[in-house]
């Protein structure tokens, strides 16, 4: 087939080899040859090759806002594990005390990065670059604070990471995290309603350290979601 | 002539010092951070020109980076670690788009693929003030397939066969919506 007498049509049949440079240079020339002698064929490839030129050299785009802090929070946390469930079988209330003491002081190096970067994130990233609690690094004050309320309070932190990423995770996913929460919370209201009535009872400490490490490992979990994924 | 007016080399970003990509591999997050700061841009302009959406570009981009710490230690610098981002991304966004796709797919199998993309990625919106926000606002309303190729081939620079492959279509396929999508464009650009 010679193109002497190109069409328009033949034209636009041709233009996508064009553009790709996949034309050999004789149907090349004819089609330029058409387009300098067609007004209308001369400015659509006139405007195609600026859109191909103009695509390439666009400029990058830049976020509304900085998103590091997000990233941070996600890469940080699962450096240190915490104890398996089951791992240690407590026989007493002083073992399950000190049971307790090591998880949260995992739980503490584990989540730390967490939730300092999530409640700090709007500081001057190099000032607290000082401060910033390492993953891998034990955090030497869990052993003051009691038990029970280094748990509770590492869970309202983590809560508040959950609470500021809710909207960008899945909603079925948070409707069965909150679910199991619910679970998880009754079983921990049953046990520290059982404790106080007999307080040395080793298997209820060891119902009340199973629930709080799942409720710590669901919400950790939940806080690591990628977003809608 | 008008093909030296298709010869434009596409602007390349700075690649990432190799220290840095081995530190972060070994687990250094500062030196991930570096890298973050050097290719978040780039990362961004990939997600919110794939999606056209920019709410939605910040979370993908988050995704993608999340990906890359998981992905680092696999990095085997077989090619330039910007190439290796660049192609992770297109790949969370196609990813998020067919978990996306498929939860919809069950409450509304009816729609047609434009308003799917608008309800999985919110309607087009439009691109700040700048030089180029003709072209960006026109890019953001092809229809889903077409701005895909469009970005992967004429913005980001992938091969066709590339393409074909990322989205599982035929090269043929790629060369028609890239067709398409320019022809789309011109139309919208004249309006």
């Amino acid at each position: 087939m010679t193109y002497e007498l190109l069409t328009c049509e033949a034209l636009d049949a041709l233009l996508p080899d064009y553009l790709e440079g996949d034309l050999d240079s004789g149907t090349r020339a004819v089609v330029e040859d058409h387009a300098r002698s067609c007004p209308r064929c001369e400015a659509l490839l006139g405007d195609l090759a600026t859109i191909v030129r103009d695509a390439r050299a666009l400029p990058a785009l830049a976020p509304s806002r900085d998103l590091w802090a997000g990233i941070e929070a996600r890469i940080q946390a699962p450096v240190v594990s915490l104890p398996a469930p089951g791992a240690a079988r407590l026989r007493s209330r002083w073992h399950a005390t000190a049971w307790l003491g090591a998880a949260a002081a995992a739980l503490i190096a584990a989540t730390a990065g967490i939730t300092y970067t999530v409640t700090m994130h709007h500081a001057e990233h190099a000032q607290l670059a000082a401060a910033r609690p390492s993953a891998g690094t034990p955090v030497t004050n869990v052993a003051v604070l009691p038990v029970e309320r280094v748990y509770d309070q590492e869970i309202a932190r983590l809560q508040r990471v959950l609470q500021e990423r809710r909207s960008t995770l899945d909603s079925g996913t948070v409707t069965v995290i909150e679910r199991n929460l619910r679970i998880i919370d009754a079983a921990i209201a049953q046990s520290r309603a059982a404790l106080e009535k007999d307080p040395a009872s080793g298997l209820l400490n060891d119902q009340l350290n199973s629930a709080l490490t799942q409720k710590v490992e669901l919400l950790r979990t939940a806080a690591l979601l990628p977003a809608r994924t | 002539m008008l093909m030296a007016a298709l010869d434009v080399v596409s602007s390349t970003p700075v690649d990432t010092p190799v220290p840095d990509v081995a530190l972060a591999a070994s687990g250094d997050r500062r030196a991930f951070e570096r890298l973050y700061r050097t290719h978040l841009n780039h990362v961004y302009s990939i997600c919110v020109r794939m999606t056209g959406n920019r709410a939605r570009a910040e979370e993908l981009t988050q995704d993608v980076f999340v990906r890359a710490w998981e992905k680092l230690p696999l990095f085997r610098g077989e090619s330039a670690f910007s190439t290796w981002l660049h192609r992770l991304a297109v790949n969370v966004v196609l990813n998020a788009r067919k978990v996306e796709g498929r939860e919809r797919s069950r409450t509304a199998p009816e729609s047609d693929e434009r308003d799917e993309a608008e309800e999985m990625f919110g309607a087009a919106e439009p691109a700040p003030v700048a030089e180029r926000m003709d072209l960006e606002a026109a890019i953001a309303t092809l229809p889903p397939g077409a701005r895909k190729v469009f970005v992967l081939h004429d913005v980001e620079g992938f091969k066709h066969e590339e393409i074909a492959e990322m989205l599982g279509v035929t090269s043929g396929g790629s060369k028609a919506q890239l067709h398409r999508a320019r022809m789309l464009l011109r139309e919208a650009l004249q309006r």
